[in-house]
């Protein structure tokens, strides 16, 4: 996770605007395998937070019956994008409500000693 | 159950100089949620302002045939963080705060900044006396957004420069997933306290 605002200011949480699609995430919210994989992508890391493929693979679009899917990158097989039919928040704020909530309460923020 | 209940402070102060509880007429209404009389009995609880009266008058009713003890009650504060007027400090914080932004990332205008305080101090004047779990206020691409949330929901306020793009969003929780949300995309005053109302009875 990029920024601060990401987490509960209780600093235990993952908060669902971490999974809310901007107009920089042109290839979904991308994703690492491992922790380790997430640091390599030279990003500014504030936190990371863990969540189980198959528990995404729960999350779906109720009107679509499309579930949400982690995509790996066929040229970085350590990193990945969950683009399977989210949305940008500004094309479809409910649905992009929706899942960013869902992602979040799959999350569990990793402390120090996890990574 | 909670054992919460909510009063006008100069209400709890009267009552607390008194030796014994001996209401001469039934609470109707709390004020401002400025003061909570704690009951340490077990049978106190009560999330509504309605309900509340009518529990507060039950419990006098009780305490005045002599179920209650000298010590019963004790007057204390509510927590900052849970009263709505709290949060406009929340709002300032956030959007001052330049850990919450991205590089190159918009930041709310005055007039965004402005408008979202304006709506919850209207909101506050609609919810006296109430309680709710503690908001959390970020900034995001130039709107602000605050959340309240529930194990058993979430009502997000989201206020933006552009009235198109601003709305309540809320959900139902159930057993950790969304099972029915949606979006008021009209937020005034009167539509985020009834969605704040319909949280705080789940």
């Amino acid at each position: 996770m990029r920024s601060k605002k990401w987490i509960g200011d209780d600093g235990t949480t993952v908060l669902a605007e971490a999974y809310l699609r901007r107009p920089t995430d042109t290839d979904g919210l991308s994703v690492g395998t491992t922790p380790q994989a997430v640091k390599g992508l030279l990003l500014r890391v504030k936190g990371i937070a863990i969540l189980r493929v198959n528990d995404i693979r729960t999350i779906t679009n109720m009107d679509t019956r499309i579930h949400l899917d982690v995509v790996l990158n066929s040229d970085s097989p350590t990193h990945g994008n969950i683009n399977t039919g989210i949305p940008y928040l500004s094309d479809n704020p409910i649905l992009a409500e929706f899942f960013a909530g869902e992602l979040a309460r799959i999350s569990k923020l990793l402390t120090e000693n996890d990574t | 159950m909670s054992n919460q209940i909510y009063i006008d402070e100069s209400r709890a102060n009267a009552l607390l100089a008194r030796p014994r509880f001996s209401i001469p007429e039934p609470i109707t209404s709390p004020n401002q949620s400025q003061a909570v009389l704690q009951m340490t009995a077990a049978y106190v609880y009560a999330l509504t302002h309605i309900e509340l009266s009518k529990t507060i008058a039950a419990i006098f009713q009780e305490t005045n045939q002599g179920v209650t003890d000298p010590d019963v009650c004790v007057l204390t504060h509510v927590e900052p963080s849970k009263t709505i007027a709290a949060i406009l400090q929340k709002i300032e914080e956030s959007v001052t705060d330049a850990e919450m932004y991205d590089d190159n990332e918009s930041r709310p205008t005055e007039d965004v900044v402005r408008g979202i305080k304006e709506l919850v101090q209207g909101t506050e004047a609609l919810l006296p006396g109430v309680r709710f779990p503690t908001a959390i206020v970020r900034p995001l691409d130039g709107s602000i957004r605050i959340t309240w949330v529930k194990e058993s929901g979430t009502v997000r306020l989201v206020y933006s420069e552009n009235p198109v793009d601003r709305y309540i969003f809320h959900e139902e929780v159930l057993g950790g997933r969304s099972y029915s949300s949606g979006i008021d995309r009209h937020p005034t005053p009167r539509s985020l306290a009834s969605w704040l109302e319909w949280l705080n009875s789940r």
